[in-house]
């Protein structure tokens, strides 16, 4: 027997797999379906102080490598997102909050709001490459907001608190000032970009927003280089993000320094079961390469 | 990516008014759909959004659309030569092949998504009682297209009748159908589809929900409390599975994911 859990923060994860956030996870009922499906834990869509509708349809467009997205966090907002998901101890695995806010009170009244809910970690994207306001597009993913967002939470919460980066730019100087805040894990990353995809037949672009974040195989690499660049500068535990559709995928990322793998775009092509498939694919690597637990891979490629 | 998901751009060759506020757009384009399935319809710089294939022909097919905002409002503007976008077909359809006669329901803009499984269910020989759902007799759509097909169509307004079309239903479902088929106003498909749990009759419904992306990625068309996408297992679910959704006749989300209540 392989053992394949892992441990972040105080995060006990039957595997490193980790549903990224904002495929799927709108309900409860969503989240439970991702993890019957094989996910080491998962991560709600992002919610906002109040309620957003998000960017029009088409949300999503995939192209020979990758996917583009503007969903532009549409959610129910912070009060009804208590009602929601007020029952996620009942999940079997860790239920991470994924909170976004322009100002820093609107990080705080989320997490005020859903404080009772057994959440087991906060995520915060400083990242989103899409959506006007926030993340790359709202200024966030600078070392001075890093340090004003994540110092804001932690004064309020002891759950560990998740900066999620942009594979843009300033990674590794947004996790050191994140770090040095007081974050208790770095997930690199988000989307890269935004790209865009232009109808040729109508001359226009196709998502609704126009332009959207690379997700998918396409970023792949980038990510692997991201989390492996930070690994050298942080100390907390990295979760990789970005194009993980295989165990071969998965492996690469744990060894650039990932404890945990986030997997979103790869549940288009291989169905929400993408979890249970990556872990077997994972382990039968193990098996052939006497590996006993998935713990010895973190870091390999730095070793 | 194995799936390539960018619209497909087709050519409005007809726009068909069946009603003060339904409107046919026939579309130019060989369209591989099955019964029941759908499209995300694309306007540029406006939106996306799900509609049934309402029939297919060899190089064209239609969708059938009722105005209700500010999205159809925009589509109702297009006249012959325009062109639009969509992707798909995506979801379930009806199971239709095997049967000998059946009874569909449709109602409201549910029955653009019956019409492709009357006309294919024609095509295979298979014999139809067609009841139509509607408040009045001017938002009666498709009566003649169905009758064409030798189609056997009812509703309330032809014998002047004011039974509720819940009541034509029970009365029709003593015949010996081999299985019901209903799209509309889902309070009446949960009636249906106790109903036919009740008499262990085979039954398909065409559930809606809130679809953006189509592909089961955004999650705004999961299902409590299975959590799956509706754009994937659905938007044609048979009775059990239906019932299997406990939402089912109480409450929908919408476009923020916030629940909505029926009635
Ligand atoms: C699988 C499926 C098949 C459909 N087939 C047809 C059809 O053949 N003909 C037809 O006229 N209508 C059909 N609809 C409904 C159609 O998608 C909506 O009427 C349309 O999106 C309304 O947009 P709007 O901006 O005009 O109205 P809005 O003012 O935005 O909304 C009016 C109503 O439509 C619903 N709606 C809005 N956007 C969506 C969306 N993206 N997905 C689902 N519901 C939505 C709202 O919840 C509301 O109840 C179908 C829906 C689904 C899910
Ligand atoms: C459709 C879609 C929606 C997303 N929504 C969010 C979101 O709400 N919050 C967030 O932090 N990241 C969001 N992301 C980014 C993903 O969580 C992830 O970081 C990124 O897609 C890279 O991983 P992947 O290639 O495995 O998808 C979204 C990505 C996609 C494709
Ligand atoms: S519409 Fe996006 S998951 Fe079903």
């Amino acid at each position: 027997m392989i053992n394949l859990e892992i441990k972040i923060n105080n995060l006990k994860l039957k595997n490193p797999t980790i549903l990224a956030s904002g495929i799927l996870g709108v309900s409860s009922a969503s989240l439970n379906n991702v993890v019957r499906n094989g996910a080491g834990a998962v991560v709600t869509k992002s919610i906002s102080k109040e309620p957003r509708k998000g960017h029009p349809s088409p949300i999503i467009a995939t192209y020979e490598e990758g996917m583009l997205n503007a969903v532009g966090y549409p959610n129910q907002g912070s009060i009804k997102a208590s009602q929601e998901f007020s029952n996620v101890a009942d999940i079997e695995a860790p239920v991470i909050l994924s909170i976004i806010g322009q100002k820093e009170d609107d990080f705080k009244a989320v997490y005020n709001e859903l404080k009772n809910c057994n959440f087991k970690a906060i995520e915060v994207p400083l990242s989103c490459p899409h959506t006007p306001g926030y993340g790359t597009m709202g200024g966030q993913h600078t070392p001075e907001m890093a340090t004003k967002i994540t110092k804001t939470l932690k004064e309020i919460t002891d759950l560990p608190i998740w900066i999620k980066l942009s594979p843009n730019e300033n990674l590794v100087e947004v996790g050191k000032a994140a770090e040095a805040a007081g974050a208790d894990a770095i997930v690199a990353g988000n989307t890269m970009g935004p790209g865009m995809i232009i109808d040729i037949d109508t001359y226009k672009p196709v998502l609704g927003f126009g332009m959207g974040g690379v997700s998918g195989p396409a970023l792949r690499p980038i990510a692997v280089r991201c989390v492996f660049d930070l690994y050298k500068a942080v100390k907390v535990p990295i979760i990789g993000c970005g194009g993980v559709t295989t165990g071969r995928d998965l492996i690469e990322m744990m060894m650039a320094g990932a404890t945990g793998i986030g997997v979103g775009t790869a549940v288009l092509d291989r169905s929400v079961n993408v979890f249970s498939q990556i872990m077997k694919e994972t382990e039968e690597w193990l098996k052939e390469n006497d590996f006993k637990k998935i713990e010895d891979i973190i870091g390999l490629t730095h070793k | 990516m194995q799936h390539i998901e960018q619209p497909t751009i087709v050519t409005v060759k007809e726009v068909i008014k069946e009603s003060s506020n339904f409107k046919t757009f026939v579309l130019d384009y060989p369209l591989d759909a099955k019964p029941g399935q759908f499209l995300m319809v694309w306007l540029p710089g406006v939106d996306s959004k799900p509609f049934s294939v309402a029939w297919q022909k060899e190089n064209e097919f239609a969708i059938g659309v009722i105005k209700v905002g500010p999205y159809t409002k925009e589509l109702f503007k297009l006249k012959k030569g325009d062109k639009l976008g969509f992707t798909g077909p995506y979801g379930t359809s009806y199971n239709f092949e095997d049967k000998k006669k059946i009874l569909i329901l449709g109602g409201g803009s549910g029955i653009a998504s019956v019409t492709y499984l009357a006309q294919r269910a024609r095509e295979n020989n298979i014999e139809v009682d067609f009841l139509i759902a509607a408040k009045d007799k001017k938002s009666i759509v498709y009566e003649k297209w169905l009758e064409d097909q030798g189609i056997n169509v009812i509703h309330r307004f032809k014998k002047n009748n004011h039974e509720r079309a819940w009541d034509m239903f029970k009365e029709l479902s003593s015949n010996n159908y081999d299985s019901w088929y209903a799209c509309g106003p889902e309070l009446l498909l949960k009636k249906i589809v106790d109903l036919s749990i009740e008499k262990k009759t085979k039954c398909q419904v065409s559930l809606e929900r809130y679809m953006k992306c189509g592909i089961g990625v955004c999650g705004s068309c999961c299902v409590d409390p299975l959590g799956i996408c509706l754009c994937q297992a659905g938007p044609v679910v048979n009775a059990t599975f239906a019932n299997n959704i406990s939402e089912f006749g109480e409450y929908y989300r919408d476009g923020s994911g916030a629940k909505v209540n029926f009635k």
